[in-house]
């Protein structure tokens, strides 16, 4: 990849890459290792990408990948087992309306393999066949994790009555 | 309300700080600098001795990255490239251990009157363990040890 394409692809995908190393994480200074981490295999990468979509796909699944590495580490498990609660602070975020603040922590809330298929999901719009793909599922796991998680938001985020 | 609108709009707030794309990029940088670092070592081959360059001599060279960089190898002898297949024919590139390898270099001529020369070699896309080559001329290794010992004597 040409330094031009790397800079571009930093721009385009820093914050979908974050986004999702934040759902897996849950504090902005982990998300940040891991995007950085991200981008560096990237650029390692001497493989070219078929369309814009094929990168960002890659990116998504290296960012779930060093994720999940990174949550079994021992020094992740061993550090970070007390402050581990995904709060506002640590995601150090702030919302425009309570109602944001409480889904974002709702979200944060749920099992980590169910946050990312949420947020590929709804934030992303990928489907469930792309999601599986990229995540190495099943569509039926896909599924089941997807409807489970609709369950634990709406319990969640009864006040808020949500259209799933 | 719609959850997925809700989700979204929430969720766009979050944003990588344009703090981390630098970061990213420095950290791009240095990998660069780095990459370009291992790219290119020098390895210098003193060949002390006439004796060690007759026929069938051996150099036993000591280096980890020197097993993957064989195909790499850029040959200078007193400061003039030269071809490496010349002197480093496939049968001549022994890989010895992941320590080091070995290479036997047939027909070396030294220059007219000169009773030593020196052969630098150039290692392409080697790790970061070629900093520490370093070569021995190692004469108990030869093929053709007899013939090294008369080359010697004469």
């Amino acid at each position: 990849m040409s330094d031009e394409a790397f800079t571009q692809a930093v721009r385009e995908y820093s914050d979908t890459v974050y986004r999702v190393c934040l759902h897996i994480c849950r504090n902005r200074s982990d998300a940040e290792d891991l995007t950085q981490n991200v981008f560096l295999k990237l650029y390692r990468h001497a493989e070219a990408f078929r369309d814009e979509e094929h990168l960002k796909s890659w990116l998504i699944r290296v960012a779930v990948n060093e994720g999940k590495s990174h949550m079994t580490s021992p020094w992740h498990r061993r550090t970070f087992c007390s402050i581990d609660d995904g709060s506002l602070e640590e995601a150090g975020v702030t919302f425009s309306s309570t109602e944001q603040s409480e889904l974002f922590l709702a979200v944060m809330a749920l099992p980590p393999k169910y946050r990312v298929v949420v947020h590929l999901y709804y934030y992303e719009n990928y489907t469930v066949g792309e999601i599986a793909a990229m995540l190495d599922l099943k569509e039926t796991t896909v599924q089941t994790q997807l409807m489970r998680a609709r369950k634990q938001l709406k319990t969640l985020l009864s006040e808020a009555d949500y259209e799933f | 309300m719609n959850f997925k609108e809700e989700y979204r709009s929430t969720f766009s707030q979050i944003h990588a700080s344009e703090a981390l794309q630098q970061k990213i990029m420095e950290a791009t940088e240095m990998e660069n600098k780095t990459m370009n670092l291992t790219k290119s070592k020098k390895v210098i081959i003193s060949i002390l001795a006439a004796a060690a360059l007759a026929v069938g001599s051996a150099l036993a060279v000591s280096a980890g990255a020197l097993n993957e960089a064989v195909e790499n190898i850029r040959l200078f002898i007193n400061g003039e490239e030269v071809s490496a297949s010349d002197y480093l024919s496939e049968d001549g590139v022994k890989v010895i251990t992941e320590d080091g390898g070995e290479f036997i270099i047939y027909n070396f001529d030294l220059p007219d009157g000169a009773e030593s020369a020196e052969i630098e070699m150039y290692l392409d896309e080697v790790g970061e363990d070629a900093h520490s080559t370093s070569v021995v001329v190692r004469g108990d290794v030869n093929t053709d040890q007899e013939e090294t010992e008369r080359a010697a004597a004469e």
